[in-house]
């Protein structure tokens, strides 16, 4: 199998190689639209896929169309076309933007949807990408590639999904030594143990651990607090953008019954999906926690824990979630800053996100409640533009 | 008084079932009796007694213990407290105790059945820290305790982290010459430690010898699956690997359980399967992590643990060990990982020391 593997991948290398300049020359307004066509032709060809999606990701169907339809309206000709001008405007004056080159793509299986961006991106900015995607949830990326394919031959060889494990290790490193970037997503683990692979002058892009807090100033209206609860029942909480706590200068208590009504309102909507045995152990041990020193709100698939704590416990995911009081913004400011680059996502109410600033270092994307899952395509990431490490000037 | 009667009648109920017989009415009705006396007394498990439902005392996630006192005394009355390791989770969990006599019994009595049935003069070879260095270790507590009882003579080789390789050679040299079986009782990661310090020297211990080896690997030293360490000690020691037993016992916990097959081999019976046998005083079983009520014999949960010895802690205890029960005996299959969530998000928790 391995070596069927190597010949497989040494194949999809090569030819990923060999379309490079031409799939640089189409031009970023020819490959725009191809992925704009690509993204609904596979919009309007989903659904027979869904309970195989719902099997695969563990969520449930009405999760999985939810990731879907949310992530599709992500893709739009703006988006993509800013993408681009963004990276153009930010080499030096008069400089040529060129994409980097062939694209190696390490996914990891919490959110589904996630190839769709990190597949995108290169692509639109010209950089052939060959994804590795975990067995047991490679099935969008496929998709995706397929939807590409069907569009135009020139994705035959510009992208494939390659799925085998991380332990093969001879077929990481083929993967990792002809790749002129890297993008990684996965543990802290993972990724410190693909950087050791990296061969010189490889543009790495990391996107280890994370996660998502939010902040309310005041009690939080109603709205606010149905916002979080999408954002908590997003892929059943299990993204690196994911809240696993909200801190407010309000009545914790007070948000936290008005969040229970919320959460089995969305719960109806969306229903949690099948809870992994050790995930449901460390989730009786965090629910234990709250009973035995606090407050615990429970419905039929989340809870919410409500603790006198100077930080938030943070939970194993799977719609269990903090609400902790802080003094005021300055405290959930250093609270925030201690997460560092870990915190990924900050979903904040009471206020508008652009009043939020957080301290160096701390880089998360900042955007309304409800939002927290929701990134828009172009948006930085982890501090830094869509665009960056991929492409040079 | 209450608790005073209590301690005496969970002593004579471990007395009469010394033998390893169960009585499970007589069991549950006392662990009843014991969980009411400790919801009564104790605020946090009160809380969360008052929200179990079902016909079983709700169980205290292990968890619990790193965040509130769970003892029916107060703090001025400890006799000695237990912290759990701080390897996994910034802060320690403590479990504290009034009087260590339902434990010295508890410890006692299972040795004497699982590791000493045959009652033999045997030298100790402890790889762990002595109770003097390690006064907040409920093991190493236990292995000084089992010293006192069933050896003749007892020596740690274990000192700040390090095997001492050079007197674990030479006193074990020492006892394949005068012919003195021994017993290495120390906990998994120790021994591979021993194992990478002793290198290519071997041992033929005299016959009788056996080894214990107890707790998982906490990151402290490489993996090694059950069957592969059992193999190496086999060949390291030269001791039969059906006398080579693994312990399973918690900080939180007062009784200790045990493989039978050392048990089996020197009363000479059959070998018996490689799975844990919860003392008679102790209730154990797999539960759903969901519903927490117990799971079918045979099928993954998470195992709870419900320890009479318990009495001024909290007895009825829910572990994120996952297990099946089979024949009464259990199945470990492996610990679940604490609260590390899943995918990209991550155990910060850990990382940026925990909750305050």
């Amino acid at each position: 199998v391995s070596l069927r593997l190597v010949d497989s991948l040494e194949d999809r290398l090569e030819r990923a190689l060999a379309i490079a300049a031409r799939f640089e020359a189409l031009g970023a307004e020819r490959r725009v639209e191809l992925l704009l066509a690509a993204t609904a032709r596979l919009e309007s060809s989903i659904e027979p896929h869904v309970d195989e999606l719902a099997r695969t990701s563990g969520l449930r169907n009405a999760n999985v169309r939810w990731g879907l339809s949310t992530t599709f309206e992500t893709v739009t000709k703006d988006a993509l076309t800013s993408i681009v001008r963004s990276a153009e405007a930010a080499g030096p004056k008069g400089s040529l933007m060129r994409p980097r080159g062939l694209h190696a793509l390490i996914l990891s299986g919490n959110v589904f949807t996630a190839a769709l961006r990190a597949l995108y991106v290169p692509l639109c900015l010209g950089n052939p990408v060959i994804a590795k995607a975990s067995a047991r949830s490679d099935l969008f990326a496929h998709l995706l590639t397929r939807a590409l394919v069907e569009t135009d031959p020139v994705f035959r060889d510009a992208v494939a999904v390659v799925t085998f494990s991380s332990r093969e290790s001879d077929l990481v490193a083929l993967l990792l030594g002809r790749c002129h970037t890297v993008a990684a997503y996965g543990s802290d683990e993972t990724i410190r143990a693909l950087r050791l692979r990296l061969g010189a002058g490889v543009r790495f892009l990391p996107h280890g651990h994370g996660l998502g807090l939010a902040f309310v100033e005041g009690d939080g209206t109603d709205d606010e607090v149905a916002a979080f609860a999408d954002d908590v029942t997003a892929y059943d909480q299990r993204g690196c953008l994911s809240p696993h706590a909200l801190l407010l200068t309000g009545d914790a208590r007070g948000f936290a019954a008005r969040l229970q009504k919320a959460l089995a309102a969305a719960s109806f909507r969306r229903p949690r999906g099948s809870l992994p045995i050790d995930v449901g152990a460390a989730q009786v041990q965090w629910r234990g926690v709250a009973q035995a020193r606090g407050e615990l709100f429970e419905g039929l698939d989340f809870s919410i824990a409500v603790e006198r704590a100077t930080r938030p416990r943070l939970s194993p995911g799977y719609r269990n979630v903090s609400i902790v009081g802080v003094e005021d913004r300055d405290a959930f400011i250093a609270l925030a800053g201690s997460f560092g680059a870990h915190l990924k996502a900050v979903g904040v109410g009471g206020m508008r996100p652009s009043e939020l600033s957080l301290r160096l270092g701390c880089v998360p994307r900042i955007c309304a409640l409800g939002q927290m899952q929701r990134p828009p395509l172009e948006a930085a990431w982890e501090g830094a533009p869509a665009h960056d490490g991929l492409v040079a000037y | 008084m209450t608790r005073h009667r209590l301690r005496a009648r969970i002593l004579d109920f471990m007395g009469a079932h010394e033998d390893g017989s169960r009585d499970d009415a007589s069991l549950d009705a006392l662990l009843d009796e014991v969980a009411g006396v400790q919801a009564r007394a104790i605020p946090a498990y009160a809380r969360l007694a008052r929200r179990a439902g079902g016909p079983l005392p709700a169980a205290v996630p292990t968890d619990v213990f790193r965040f509130a006192r769970l003892a029916i005394h107060s703090d001025e009355e400890d006799l000695r407290v237990f912290r759990t390791s701080g390897t996994t989770q910034h802060e320690r969990g403590a479990h504290s105790f009034r009087d260590l006599s339902l434990y010295d019994r508890a410890a006692e009595i299972q040795a004497r059945r699982f590791l000493f049935p045959d009652e033999r003069p045997l030298r100790f070879v402890l790889l762990s820290p002595s109770a003097i260095d390690a006064p907040d270790s409920s093991l190493s507590y236990m292995l000084d305790l089992l010293a006192t009882r069933f050896c003749t003579t007892s020596r740690h080789y274990l000192s700040r982290g390090s095997v001492l390789a050079e007197e674990l050679e030479k006193d074990l040299r020492d006892a394949e010459a005068e012919r003195v079986p021994v017993a290495i009782l120390g906990t998994s990661f120790a021994l591979v430690h021993a194992e990478d310090a002793l290198g290519t020297r071997s041992f033929s211990l005299p016959a009788g010898s056996r080894l214990m080896q107890t707790g998982g690997f906490k990151g402290r030293s490489r993996e090694l699956s059950p069957s592969e360490m059992r193999t190496r000690l086999c060949s390291r020691y030269g001791i039969p690997e059906e006398r080579i037993v693994s312990e399973y016992g918690m900080t939180e916990l007062s009784s200790q359980f045990y493989e039978p097959s050392l048990r089996a081999s020197l009363l000479g019976e059959p070998a018996p399967p490689r799975r844990y046998v919860p003392a008679p005083w102790v209730r154990a079983f797999p539960v759903d992590p969901e519903s927490l009520a117990p799971v079918p014999d045979g099928e993954l949960g998470i195992l709870r643990i419900d320890d009479l010895a318990n009495l001024d802690s909290i007895a009825c205890i829910q572990t994120s060990d996952l297990a099946r029960r089979v024949d009464g005996a259990l199945e470990l299959v492996g610990r679940a990982p604490g609260a590390t969530p899943r995918g990209c998000s991550l155990a910060i928790d850990e990382m940026l020391g925990g909750s305050a």
